[in-house]
This record gives structure tokens, C-alpha cells and sequence, in this order.
């Protein structure tokens, strides 16, 4: 097995094992974050990618009138996400996918959509190229992250926390916005939701 | 350049009030817990250099269960950042109290997450909305 791949199996089974944990635990997260998200995802249109449904927490901000098509790399993840698929205003296809090894032609998306998902993929850039391969070149990219705080101070410690917090969950020191432009994107919109490390980002290819 | 007024900006959650209120119970929290484990813990008679870090971590390790629990009931990332910062803070300061009781180390732990909640407020509020990027 490629070092890749072995990274790419420990992060699936990692977010099988939280599956559980995330679909009861995100209620504080959805107060404080909800209305961020239904107001990015409103951008959505036609036939949009989401990446990293997980367990189906965010079906309920997309909006009407879109074709969604919601992968992630984790069956148990899809598996609580199916249970959702009601809360959804538009129809949603799941598939099991990896975003850093898309199988959808290319130009294929208007859209796409991300919910806290670049800080749990193993190789973000890699992922994000995939993302702009397969929309087409007006389309937006629209994504809920968090990051790495721009304090100096708060940025230190989000790096000394990350080996800890990392082998549970997710990555919290990442640089989505460079990677989003080394990525091949431009960013024309970032809203600082909480500090500078719970965002908004609107981008189109560059 | 963009304005921090922008009447397209997304709207926040619908009671802020309230889930600030909880941040600052919750730094209260974490900083009482944090700063009881590590007074209690840490020997009396340790030199600073060695309680001071040692206090830090064991304030880090007391406040994660508090921090599970409170994340439970209204999470997020606002209470994430103040269990490591309070955690660290509060641990590191509370084996420097010489012949504290009970009472006034976890009034003095409450006392930094109060300050340290004020401080995460005041640069939320600083930083909150658009950052410029924006086509025209």
C-alpha cells in the first residue's frame, strides 16, 4: 500500500469511528453556525457538488431548486447521512467518493459546496485541484471552514494542540486560503464568522 | 475593499446574547476547574520553572472533561479555543498561589478565563465580518 493510500485508509477509519460522535454532538455548532451556512450555501446552483457530507448535518441549508450530489470517503458517514436525505429542500445522491480522486468528468459541476471538510482531508491541495477540475469555470466554490487563527498567538497554539486533536478529529491549523489559491483558485469573498479561524470563503478558478 | 457593513453580510445566529453568556459560564469553568487540578496536584515546594509547565498541562488535562461535557450541551469552536487557552493559562498560574484555599484558587481560575473571555470578545468583535477579497 502507497503512503497516500495508507494515509488515505487511517483517515477513513478514523471518521467511521467519529461518525457517531459528530451526529450527536454538533447541536451548539449548528446554533452558532447554522445561519452562516444556509446564507453561503443560498449561492448554490444547478447541478452542485457538496464535499464531506458526513453525517447529513448540513442537508437542511441547501436550498431549493439545486441537483446535489454529496460524496464522502467514509460508509458510516453515509450511512447517517442517508437518514437525512428528507431534510434536504433539493434531491441529494449519495457517493461514496474521495474528493482527492474524483471519478466525475471534467466542467461537470455549477457549483460546489463545503462544510468543515479541508481540515479532514489529507491532502487539501490535492483535493482542492479535483474540486476545480471537475467545475466548470464560472462556477463558485463555496465553503464553511475553520482554520488557523492569524494571531500569532492563537496560531501557536492551535499548533501545539493539532498532533493531540488530530488523532480524534479533524486538523485545526490549516491554511485553507492558501491552499485554496494554490489550489488554482481566486477568492472574492472571506467573512470571519468566529475570530479569523471560523470562515466563509467564495473563490472561482483563477 | 470592502466595508464590514456590507448589507449582503450573512446573518448571525439568532440569540448571540445568549450563546455569549454560555462562552463566559463556560470560561468561568474552565478556568476554576483548570486551576483547582493544577494547585492541588502540582507539590508544593516545586521551583516555578518546573510547576509552572507542569501546572499548564495538568490544567490542559482538567479542563478537556469539562470541555466535553459543556461542548455537548452548546458547542463550538468559541469553546474549544477557551478550554486550551483558560486550561493553559490558569494551570500554569495557580501553582504559584502560596496557602490559597479552595475557594480562592477557583476564584482566581475564574478570574483568568474571565480575562481571557474578555480578551477572545473583544478580538471576535474586532475581526468579525468581511476581510476584503471581494470582487468588485
Amino acid at each position: 500500500m502507497s503512503g497516500a493510500a495508507g494515509t488515505r485508509d487511517a483517515a477513513i477509519r478514523k471518521w467511521n469511528r467519529a461518525a457517531r460522535a459528530l451526529d450527536t454532538k454538533d447541536r451548539g455548532e449548528e446554533l452558532r453556525y447554522g445561519p452562516y451556512k444556509r446564507w453561503i450555501f443560498s449561492k448554490a446552483r444547478g447541478r452542485t457538488l457538496l464535499v464531506a457530507a458526513g453525517t447529513g448535518i448540513d442537508f437542511k441549508y441547501l436550498p431549493p431548486g439545486l441537483e446535489v450530489t454529496a460524496i464522502d470517503f467514509s460508509p458510516t458517514m453515509l450511512s447517517f447521512a442517508e437518514k437525512r436525505l428528507g431534510e434536504s429542500a433539493s434531491p441529494v445522491e449519495l457517493v461514496q467518493a474521495d474528493v482527492t480522486a474524483l471519478d466525475f468528468a471534467d466542467g461537470s459541476f455549477d457549483s460546489c459546496i463545503t462544510s468543515c471538510t479541508f481540515c479532514s482531508v489529507p491532502d487539501p491541495v490535492r483535493g482542492l485541484g479535483e474540486v476545480r477540475r471537475v467545475l466548470k469555470d464560472d462556477a463558485p466554490l463555496l465553503m464553511f471552514e475553520h482554520v488557523r487563527a492569524s494571531n500569532p498567538w492563537l496560531g501557536f497554539m492551535m499548533d501545539v494542540m493539532n498532533p493531540l486533536v488530530r488523532r480524534f478529529g479533524p486538523d485545526i491549523n490549516r491554511r485553507t486560503a492558501d491552499n485554496v489559491r494554490t489550489a488554482g483558485f481566486r477568492i472574492v469573498r472571506e467573512f470571519n464568522v468566529y475570530l479569523d479561524m471560523v470562515k466563509l470563503f467564495e473563490a472561482v478558478k483563477a | 475593499m470592502t466595508t464590514r457593513t456590507d448589507p449582503a453580510a450573512p446573518a448571525g445566529p439568532a440569540h448571540p446574547a445568549a450563546l455569549r453568556l454560555f462562552d463566559y459560564a463556560c470560561a468561568l469553568s474552565f478556568g476554576a476547574t483548570a486551576a483547582l487540578a493544577a494547585w492541588w496536584l502540582v507539590p508544593d515546594g516545586t521551583p516555578g520553572a518546573l510547576a509552572m509547565p507542569l501546572g499548564m498541562v495538568v490544567g490542559v488535562v482538567a479542563a478537556t472533561p469539562v470541555l466535553f461535557l459543556l461542548n455537548w450541551i452548546l458547542g463550538g469552536f468559541e469553546v474549544l479555543m477557551l478550554a486550551m487557552q483558560i486550561g493553559m493559562l490558569a494551570g500554569m498560574a495557580a501553582p504559584m498561589i502560596r496557602g490559597g484555599t479552595p475557594g480562592s484558587v477557583a476564584l482566581a481560575g475564574a478570574g483568568v478565563g474571565l480575562v481571557v473571555q474578555l480578551l477572545l470578545h473583544a478580538l471576535d468583535r474586532s475581526l468579525h465580518g468581511d476581510v476584503g477579497g471581494r470582487a468588485p
